[in-house]
């Protein structure tokens, strides 16, 4: 893990759409005291990151992201609000799809390419 | 502006701060570009394996965006405001820089309307690019 203890993964299953990762949020992340003083709110790469880290879980070995076709972040998360969320990711080759939501709502997707 | 704003001046231009500061040169701001800089420290949040990883590349980006939106509201006296990313697009990583090295980023304005700013950025090392691509930056107003 990239950025210690931003993420602890919960669950894993694989399903028809790819794998879906049970994540939890951890407030007591260091990055949060620059991100922002007196208001968390986890940086989207960090986001991006975790998507990427659960998509090596898949993979079974470190990746690169290459590319980033796009990368919508529709909605804030803080570690607070969102302590639990839900990470799904699809490698085919070398493309990843990615997003990261709870339930129906979705706060990331992502569309890029790993090597 | 011909000065540059470096280090912990820049503080008074972004909201980030340790561990997550990103970004330590300002420089050469016109209405619709800048140019920004990092030195990488082998400390750095975002280095493995002795090199900036992808997501350190891109909040390196993302916090030049902030630095140049910092500098308008500073000039007039204001406090820079919370900055987030709202889409990133068209972005390639060509290479993971070493510690020790330089970020070299060449920002343009590509549109901005409502809070939101559309922007191309393309970074450098040692003259060669090893990030470049467009992000929308959404400005928390008060």
């Amino acid at each position: 893990m990239l950025i210690e203890d931003f993420y602890e993964v919960i669950s894993r299953r694989d399903d028809a759409e790819g794998t879906l990762f049970d994540v939890a949020l951890k407030p007591e992340c260091k990055v949060y005291e620059g991100h922002f003083p007196g208001e968390p709110v986890a940086p989207g790469v960090c986001n991006i990151q975790m998507l990427k880290e659960c998509a090596e879980q898949v993979a079974g070995r470190r990746l690169t992201l290459t590319s980033i076709q796009q990368c919508r972040m529709t909605r804030l998360i803080t570690p607070t609000a969102c302590p639990k969320l839900e990470v799904r990711v699809r490698l085919d080759g070398e493309n990843l799809v990615g997003t990261i939501g709870l339930g129906e709502d979705y706060y990331l997707t992502l569309k890029g390419t790993v090597a | 502006m011909s000065r540059e704003i470096t280090d912990e001046t820049l503080f008074n231009l972004i909201p980030q701060r340790p561990p997550i500061v990103m970004v330590d040169l300002l420089r050469n701001v016109t209405a619709d570009a800048a140019q920004t800089g990092l030195l990488i420290r082998p400390t750095n949040i975002f280095i493995q394996d002795g090199h900036l990883q992808e997501p350190g590349l891109i909040e390196h980006i993302a916090q030049s965006a902030a630095a140049f939106a910092g500098y308008k509201g500073y000039s007039q006296g204001l406090p820079p405001k919370l900055g987030y990313i709202g889409e990133i697009k068209k972005m390639h990583i060509h290479a993971l820089p070493e510690a020790g090295k330089r970020l070299e980023t060449q920002l343009n304005v590509l549109g901005e309307a409502g809070g939101i700013t559309l922007l191309a950025a393309q970074t450098s090392v040692d003259g060669q690019v090893v990030a470049e691509g467009q992000m929308k930056i959404f400005l928390k107003e008060d």
